[in-house]
């Protein structure tokens, strides 16, 4: 009986103590190793949740169990317990720059620390940088359809956006969308974003997309380098030169008129005392409308001098005309005769 | 001792050593299949900056071992064997899947009991992000077109002509979102259809969705025919 016993209970202990000793782990790694391997497996949450979201990493404040979308939370291999952010032994550090486009991880072991930095991947950066110029080259597209449309003159800054008179143009209405921020490309300093300048003539323009991996992107657009705008310029010019002339004999026929007195400079327009006199004012041949007073191509300078002098500057894509002179006066009265 | 006073000290020894041992087995499996866990996630790293570095194609089956290709400072160890953690179905190993495209995978890390499925894939913005660009792209195709008609007396190019050799540095040829390689005529997602009988032309882009809408001649664009353009 009692030798049964004894035998009974050996083979419980057996029965209990094999498989236990089968489960455990034939080669336990380091703490500092698993510690590595955690920090590992934590920098894998932090690229999943970046790519789920555009490449934008995750806060500081969501890198804490439960934080992230994961069932699943690395352990501090010293207690055991879900691995929380510190300073100390078994904790971590994580920090993303202000764009959210890299960050950087430390994990702190008995020791010494473990760094892994990540972020967007360059090749997406490079097919964002692509895809900003390409969608540059059709924003310089609607630009020069808009100059066409408007006599060779770019458009205004304010007019180069999607809500804009570019992007409002027949045949533009898609506006090409910023990649790394999926709304529509905008003149910023950011990038993917573009800016735009005119000269004041508005006869060439500049764009530039501001890109991740390369120094600006540079496209440029003149009137005078198409050979069809040119052309057109030029017979502009000469239609105003002309008009330069027709203003002139205006002044002069103001002064045979009055005495020899010059028209004021806020006579000289379609809606002044000159134009009163002259329904068939010039026209801007750039904007279809009467001409005015400025300094664009299509618009002239008038100031009146001394002594039937006056100066009239017509403005043109090629410089400037000068249509002023001396106007004539009147012939004098004759003088009383002689006795 | 009496026979019965040893039988109740030995039963007495057994239930101490089931109630110490049994639950710590039961601790140590749950502990190792944690750690064959957190290696799976280890090597879910691993595969995904992989992919993401690669326009999301992922590697090979051959290439998700020690070994293989994977850029991986530690290579997680089976703790079931202590050996190194390999392709397999015993417990500790891990069963890696490749899906269509080599945008998708699937990694499933097996346990003394079950397994731990891992996934991970193209994220679905970067799907329609694609589709937009290759839309955008497309648009900036038609462009050209109008100019090279511009520059030709109204007349479009020929298909053959659809290539950027043809059309020359001087225009920004868009290239595939899904390849980055120039966009070229094609059936693949992010290629395009074209053609012409000169006097008109359909232009189309392959998105996930199927063909896009065609694109033909610019009406607004129309009285420039005959005039150079830039």
């Amino acid at each position: 009986m009692l030798r049964h016993a004894i035998a009974i209970t050996a083979v419980a202990v057996v029965a209990i103590c094999l498989p236990a000793a089968v489960a455990t782990p034939v080669q336990a790694a380091s703490p500092n190793t698993e510690m590595r391997e955690s920090i590992m497996a934590l920098r894998g949450l932090i690229d999943r949740a970046g790519a789920a979201r555009y490449f934008q990493y995750p806060s500081r404040a969501s890198v804490r169990p439960g934080g992230l979308d994961s069932t699943w939370w690395p352990r501090d291999p010293w207690t055991g317990a879900r691995l929380t952010p510190g300073s100390g032994r078994g904790h971590y550090q994580y920090s993303v720059t202000t764009n959210k486009r890299r960050y950087r991880l430390t994990g702190y072991l008995d020791g010494g620390v473990v760094t892994v930095r990540g972020g967007m991947p360059r090749s997406m950066k490079l097919a964002y940088d692509h895809r900003g110029e390409e969608g540059l080259n059709l924003i310089r597209h609607y630009i020069e359809q808009y100059a066409r449309a408007h006599g060779g003159r770019y458009p205004v800054g304010a007019d180069v956006a999607g809500d804009g008179a570019v992007g409002k143009q027949p045949g533009c209405g898609y506006w090409p969308s910023n990649p790394w921020d999926h709304a529509d490309m905008e003149k910023r300093s950011d990038r993917g974003s573009f800016s735009y300048t005119v000269s004041a003539d508005r006869s060439a323009y500049t764009l530039r997309l501001h890109r991740a991996l390369k120094s600006d992107y540079v496209q440029r657009g003149a009137a005078a380098t198409n050979p069809w705008l040119r052309l057109l310029a030029s017979l502009e010019d000469e239609i105003l030169r002309r008009s330069g002339r027709i203003l002139s004999g205006y002044v002069g026929q103001w002064s045979l008129q009055h005495g020899g007195e010059l028209p004021q400079t806020a006579d000289l327009t379609a809606g002044g005392a000159v134009g009163a006199a002259h329904p068939d004012w010039p026209q801007d041949p750039l904007t279809g409308s009467a001409m005015g007073q400025g300094t664009m191509p299509g618009a002239y300078t008038y100031i009146p001098g001394a002594a039937g002098a006056f100066t009239l500057t017509v403005h043109l894509h090629s410089g400037d005309f000068e249509a002023g002179g001396t106007a004539p006066a009147p012939a004098a009265a004759p003088g009383p005769s002689e006795p | 001792m009496t026979r019965r006073t040893t039988i109740l000290v030995l039963s007495l020894a057994v239930l101490l050593l089931a109630g110490a041992v049994l639950p710590s087995r039961a601790s140590a499996v749950s502990f190792v299949d944690q750690q064959v866990k957190a290696s799976g996630l280890l090597l879910q790293n691993y595969i995904n900056r992989y992919g993401q570095a690669r326009e999301f194609a992922y590697p090979p089956a051959k290439m998700v071992k020690k070994g293989g290709g994977l850029t991986a400072p530690i290579w997680p160890a089976n703790p079931w064997t202590g050996k190194v953690m390999a392709p397999g179905k015993s417990r500790g190993n891990y069963t890696y899947t490749l899906g269509a495209g080599d945008t998708s995978y699937r990694l499933v890390m097996h346990l003394s009991t079950g397994s731990y499925k891992l996934t991970g894939g193209m994220p679905r913005w970067l799907k329609s992000e694609r589709d937009t660009a290759s839309k955008q792209n497309l648009l900036l195709l038609q462009r050209y077109v109008e100019e090279y008609a511009a520059a030709h007396a109204g007349s479009y190019p020929a298909a053959a002509e659809m290539t950027p050799e043809a059309f020359g540095a001087g225009y920004v040829w868009p290239k595939n979102p899904r390849t980055g390689f120039p966009m070229a005529v094609g059936t693949g997602l992010g290629d395009f259809s074209y053609t012409s009988d000169g006097g008109g032309y359909t232009l189309k882009v392959k998105l996930t969705t199927g063909w896009s809408a065609a694109f033909g001649p610019i009406s607004v664009l129309g009285r420039l025919t005959g005039a150079p353009g830039d």
